[in-house]
């Protein structure tokens, strides 16, 4: 494996897992030991280990809280050397752990009356993500940080589902009308809502990605495989275990500026991987190659497997080594992940892991001339068109780009090769490019 | 450790939610896994249970463990509940029905405590959880 070829700096475990990999500093390789959902005896001797040296505190809670995983840090710790840690850090941590874990009771609570609302308004609706990946990979509602619910829809239930979310104190984070509204339903794939009174936020999805970037990913799939599971022990409406890793995977390829900026995500992925059974994976990998996201999903084990020493299934392994590309993706991946300070992204690097990432040749040609011509909500924000005029969009953003570059030219450039930050890295976490 | 802090004193309210939200999150709750069982006696204060009765986490609730803790959010009241130690031990073990003799047996194997002074507290911890409306008594 990748991820154990690394020179270290501190110990081995049994199993070959290094304490530090010299390329990650104390505060990284604590912060990825520790973001699991399980830490067993042999890595809680390696953080034990770790503790032994002298931790710069600020820096591990910065990373935790910029990564999602502070209730793992504080898991991890507690379970392998709280005595190691300072009193004061360790009642911090817990009382954070504490608030996050009501709040996310709280939340749980607020998704389960928002099903009942939608079942009762004839919407039937899945839940994905935070809460359900609280409860399937950590088993534990307090180890998984989530701030919103993200619940999919069917596209036709939109507006119905808008109504009811609107009815329970939601507003819309944007109104879209007349072409804007049709454009919008067309190339985006959720409508986010939020509460101000209890600072509660839904993701209200019809689909998991802009169509540019997973065309074939269509909701009817997604809709015909769903499967009737539990949910904090309430029917609830799910996704197949097949297609969950799917999901997480495109999810994290998808995001900007970055793909797979969170360390949370690749736990969540890691956690996954260890409970999809031989079959589930078997259906996944078929199903990601006829949607043409097979590297993605490869990408997204290959993350686990490298960033957190996660254990991947023998079929994945075999997979794996015959599609090399996902592994070389990981490496860069890993490389944005543990920036210490991030820099502005060279659209040139992200166009180029948007297109590595897909395994066939007429998705990479598909991707590139819809990322072209499919307009943002910039340029939807742009003109108010009435709704017959909605296909002067695409040309609306052509005109818009083109004027801002012609305008200034030094613009695209910069963009192209993005705006490099000039800070110097923190100690052995910057890998060299 | 049981004679000096009974498990029921372990139970705290922490804090309450709006009403609405208790309300709306009110759905039918799924059978539980397993064999169907019916409930003979939720929340009735006039219930007085002993060894032989079966009692079950009530579906009205969503509970977490924080270290050695459970919290408890009640969807009836609004309340978050938390039990500590033995307390949360009896919570977890009543995920699934289980007789309070099953309970005092468990709690005395894992804490070697006396069977009597056992005895009453898991006695008055379920009385007490059933007033909450948090457990049901069921056959």
């Amino acid at each position: 494996m990748a991820a154990h070829a690394r020179s270290t700096t501190a110990g081995t475990d049994a199993r070959g897992t290094t304490a530090r990999p010299s390329d990650r500093s104390l505060e990284v390789a604590l912060l990825l030991h520790c973001a699991r959902a399980h830490m067993d005896e042999a890595r809680s001797r390696l953080v034990s280990e770790l503790l032994d040296e002298e931790v710069d505190w600020d820096r591990v809670v910065e990373l935790a809280r910029r990564h999602g995983t502070v209730p793992l840090l504080y898991h991890g710790l507690s379970v392998a050397a709280p005595d190691k840690v300072p009193g004061t850090l360790m009642t911090s941590l817990r009382g954070r752990f504490h608030e996050l874990g009501r709040r996310n009771l709280y939340q749980i609570v607020e998704l389960m009356g928002l099903l009942k609302d939608l079942g009762d308004g004839g919407v039937p609706a899945i839940p994905f993500k935070g809460p359900v990946l609280a409860e399937q990979v950590y088993g534990n509602l307090a180890l998984r940080e989530f701030s919103d619910l993200d619940v999919l829809v069917k596209p036709e239930h939109v507006d119905r589902a808008s109504t009811i979310l609107r009815d329970r104190g939601y507003a819309p984070w944007y109104e879209p009308s007349g072409a804007r509204h049709r454009v919008a339903r067309a190339v985006e794939y959720a409508l986010p809502f939020s509460r101000a009174r209890d600072r509660m936020s839904v993701d209200l999805h019809w689909a998991f990605a802009r169509k540019f970037f997973t065309a074939d990913l269509d909701e009817e799939l997604v809709w015909d495989r769903a499967v009737m599971g539990q949910l904090q022990r309430r029917d609830a409406l799910l996704l197949p275990p097949a297609l969950t890793p799917i999901v997480l995977a495109v999810h994290g390829a998808k995001h900007g500026p970055y793909p797979w900026p969170r360390v949370k995500w690749i736990a969540d992925m890691a956690g996954i991987a260890g409970i999809t059974s031989p079959e589930d994976w078997q259906e996944a990998l078929v199903l990601a190659r006829q949607l043409g996201v097979r590297r993605m999903l490869l990408l997204g084990v290959a993350l686990a497997e490298r960033v957190l020493d996660a254990a991947v299934p023998p079929l994945i392994a075999r997979a794996l080594d015959d599609d090399p590309a996902a592994r070389r993706l990981a490496v860069d991946v890993e490389r944005w992940l543990l920036f210490e300070s991030r820099p502005v992204p060279a659209l040139a690097e992200r166009v180029s892991f948007d297109v590595s990432v897909r395994e066939r040749r007429r998705d990479r040609v598909r991707y590139l001339g819809r990322r072209l011509f499919t307009p943002t909500h910039r340029d939807l924000g742009a003109a108010r068109l009435p709704r017959s005029l909605s296909f002067v969009y695409p040309a609306l953003r052509w005109a818009r780009l083109g004027g801002g570059y012609l305008r200034d030219p030094t613009r695209l450039q910069e963009i192209w090769r993005g705006h490099r930050n000039a800070e110097a890295p923190s100690r052995g976490t910057e890998p060299a490019a | 450790m049981l004679k000096h802090r009974p498990v029921a004193r372990n139970l705290r309210l922490d804090s309450a939610i709006p009403n609405e939200v208790q309300r709306a999150a009110r759905g039918p709750p799924a059978a539980p896994r397993g064999e169907a069982y019916r409930t003979v006696k939720s929340g009735d204060p006039q219930f007085l249970a002993d060894l032989s009765t079966r009692v079950v986490a009530a579906p009205d609730q969503v509970s977490t463990r924080l270290d050695d803790e459970i919290v408890i959010l009640s969807l009836r009241s609004g309340g978050y509940f938390s039990l500590e130690k033995v307390g949360a031990r009896i919570w977890e073990l009543i995920g699934e029905p289980r007789l309070i003799a099953e309970l005092r047996d468990a709690i005395v194997e894992q804490y070697g405590a006396a069977p009597e002074v056992v005895t009453d507290d898991v006695l008055e911890l379920c009385q007490h959880l059933a007033e909450l409306g948090l457990v049901d008594f069921v056959e």
